[in-house]
Order: C-alpha cells, then structure tokens, then sequence
C-alpha cells in the first residue's frame, strides 16, 4: 500500500467509515431510490453495493478510511472509501479507480477552487486529460472521437468525478449549482493524451511530471470550443486560424486571464505545426502574441472590471492589445483526436489554475 | 469575520439566497444575516446600485447591529 498523501492542516488523516444504507427493491427500483436521495445525476446508476465497492478499493493504493482532502462548498470529508461507492455508482471497472483517485486528489488541490467552480453561473466543468502509458493499458480514448464520452473509461472515469465533486461537495441543482447554463462536462468529460501521433513531447513533461509516470490534470473549463481549418496545408496557416478563433469577444478568458486554456490540436494540424518548425513552446509564444484583442473592444463588455489586465496594460489605451493570457505557461499545450482537421481550446473559469496529480497504483 | 468578532451581513441577489444560507449552515454560522437584493446585480447602472443600497442600508445596520 502507498504511502498516503497528507491532508492539509486541520483536515484529519482518517475518517469513519461512510454509512450504509439497506435499500430493498428492484432495478428500477433503485434507482428511484438513489434519484430521490439526490445521489445521481439523472442517469442510470450502479448501485454501490458492499461487495461492489469492496473490489474498487481493492485496486486503492491507500487505505479506505484514509482522507483525500475537504470537498467544498459543503466541506464533505472525502475518504478513498466515499470515493469508491461514486466511481461504482458512475460505472467504473475497478481497474480504472487509481485514474478516479488520481482525478479527486487534482480537484482538491486548492489552485483548483473546487467550490468556486461548482457554484459559479458561469457553468465550469472539469475536464480531465490523461497523459502516460495507463491509459493506452486502461482504454481511456484519445483517438477518433475522445471528447464524446462513447467509450467506457472516458465516460466512467469523467462522471466518477463529477459524481465525486456533487456528492461530497454538495453543489446539485436547485442548491449551490448555480450555473446558468452549464454544458455537458457537468456529466462528463475525459480522454487522453494522443501521445502515439504527437510530434512534442508528452503533456505530463509540460506538467513538470516524469515521462514513465502517468498523469491525470483536472482544469474546470469554461466549454468547448471547436476551431476547424479543412484548407490551409501549411502548420502556420493552422496556427493563423486557431488564433483568429480564439480572438473572440465574448469569451471571459480575456478578463480572468491568469488561469489555464487547453488548446487540443488534432494529429494532423498538429504535425503540420510542428513541420513547419513550431515546437511546443514555439506555438505557446505564438498564440500567447496573436491572441489578443484590442482595449476598446473588450473594455465595458464581459467580465471587464477595472484592473482585470495583465500589468503593462493601458486600460483606458483603445488601441493596447489585451493578451487572452497574462503568461504563455497558461497554455496548455494538448494532441488528442483522430484523423480530420478539427482542434479545439477550452478556456479555465474565474480562478481555477488547474491542478496535476500522478497515478499511484501500488 | 463573524467568527472572529466583526459584525458581518451578506448582501447578495436572491438567486443566490439558498446557496449562501447552505454554506452559512456549513460554516457553523446558521444565523448569520443574509440580506438579498433583486437579481441581477452585474448589469445596473450606478445610480441603481446607488438607490438599491439607500433602501438596503437600514435593515443592513439593523443586522450588524443585532445580536445573533
């Protein structure tokens, strides 16, 4: 067994075990009987039974009483055994709870502001990206249709987090879930790193992670943006366009700037970046330059409050150029996808700056 | 800050009333003074804010000044 993490001061090491519940019925019956407990997210669930969550904690590298950390806004306790029972009730195979661990422990790292994110109006939603080797072993995507949640461990890996964050944070609908529209990441959403068609090097490398471990970075993102270019054939034509995508006003990034943006390159435009001489950093500085808009637009319009801007900024200067950033290290760098030329950026909400953990298997 | 002995009342929109009495009760502070406005907030002018906070100020010093 793996030597536990601390918990943070205040935060106890251990916990009781979570309560247990004798409900007696039939499938559906259950499930009416967990919806009505407000313990699911309006889908079917597994039932957490004992003997169910016994064979998740089996692949724990920690104790089950052993306390990950504090889930706001509620402040619920959160005990790799209480993770258990959501990772069963959202599908999980056992194999995949090390991913699930992993994934609660970079949402309760305090640069993520979990409770933040799960109250806002602004709909943030954890997006989970997994770099490194498990996940090819794991079958988490990070192929031909990743983002879609159509495979098993993207789908059940995404929503035992999201299942995670609801019931041990508390922020559900018509109570602290305050977002106005919010977007399916709410239910799930995960996929991994396309390391096998990426020119650079492995995302978790960028996360300053070693390149055999396997990672799991959480960001709460704003949406999914899809930015297609089908007609430029030269990387710098790509990069153009992704720019020109990201330039849009609209979008609160350009106000709350000091957090991260995921920005996911297909393999193929990727590799056209990369042949035309844009290692990874080379494309940060790139769109950290050409993704900006100009004062006077944004100025009076979003998110805009006085003193929003990165330093050096002349806010009551039209003309300055308001970068989408206030540094390059905020873009996250990703290559995830099939065959098509379709990319993608989603933006961090308000003051989540994202969080990465190690997979711990043993 | 009520915890650490100043007088404190949150002034919030009513859209906002169940989740700030949920994270008072949270914060071991189900009494404390919540006094909700209209929403929305964001986008009033000055001069609504100005006229918002002149028909809140009386009831906002009557909570800092109750006992809990």
């Amino acid at each position: 067994m793996a030597a536990a993490p601390g918990t943070r001061p205040g935060v106890p090491e251990e916990a009781k075990p979570a309560r247990r519940y004798c409900l007696q019925a039939d499938f559906a019956g259950l499930q009416t009987a967990i919806e009505a407990r407000g313990w699911g997210d309006g889908l079917p669930v597994i039932p957490p039974t004992e003997n169910l969550v016994e064979r998740m904690l089996e692949r724990s590298p920690y104790a089950r009483e052993h306390v990950l950390g504090i889930m706001e806004p509620v402040q619920g306790i959160v005990t790799v055994e209480k993770v258990a029972a959501n990772a069963v009730m959202a599908g999980c195979v056992a194999e995949y709870f090390p991913v699930v661990l992993a994934a609660v422990r970079a949402v309760l790292q305090p640069q993520f502001h979990v409770g933040s994110g799960a109250c806002t109006t602004g709909g943030a939603a954890p997006v989970v990206i997994v770099s490194g080797s498990l996940a090819e072993i794991l079958g988490i995507n990070s192929r031909t249709a990743c983002f879609g949640g159509n495979i098993k461990a993207n789908a059940t890996i995404g929503r035992a987090l999201r299942l995670s964050m609801r019931n041990l944070g508390g922020a559900k609908p018509d109570g602290m879930e305050k977002s106005t529209l919010a977007w399916p990441g709410k239910i799930s959403m995960c996929f991994a790193e396309n390391e096998a068609r990426s020119p650079w090097e492995p995302f978790r490398v960028d996360r300053g992670f070693a390149k055999e471990s396997t990672t799991v970075s959480v960001v709460a993102a704003r949406g999914l943006y899809p930015l297609t270019e089908g007609v430029q054939n030269t990387g710098l034509g790509v990069l153009e366009t992704v720019a020109a995508g990201m330039r849009m006003v609209g979008a609160p990034i350009y106000y709350q700037g000091k957090v991260p943006v995921v920005v996911n390159f297909s393999p193929e435009h990727a590799n056209e970046i990369a042949r035309a001489g844009f290692t990874k950093q080379g494309v940060r500085n790139y769109l950290f330059e050409h993704c900006r808009l100009p004062a006077g637009v944004l100025r009076d319009r979003g998110y805009y409050t006085a003193g929003c801007w990165p330093q050096g900024i002349d806010e009551n200067d039209d003309a300055a150029m308001v970068p989408i950033v206030s540094t390059p290290d905020h873009l996250w760098i990703v290559v995830a996808g099939g065959d098509g030329r379709h990319s993608a950026w989603m933006p961090a909400w308000n003051v989540c700056q994202g969080a990465t953990e190690a997979v711990v298997t043993d | 800050m009520e915890k650490l002995g100043t007088p404190a009342v949150s002034v919030i929109t009513t859209a906002f009333e169940t989740a700030g009495r949920a994270r008072a009760r949270v914060l071991g502070c189900e009494r404390h003074p919540q006094i909700a406005m209209a929403h929305p907030l964001a986008s009033r002018t000055t001069a609504e804010i100005a006229q918002i906070a002149d028909q809140l100020v009386d009831r906002i010093a009557a909570a800092l000044t109750q006992e809990l």
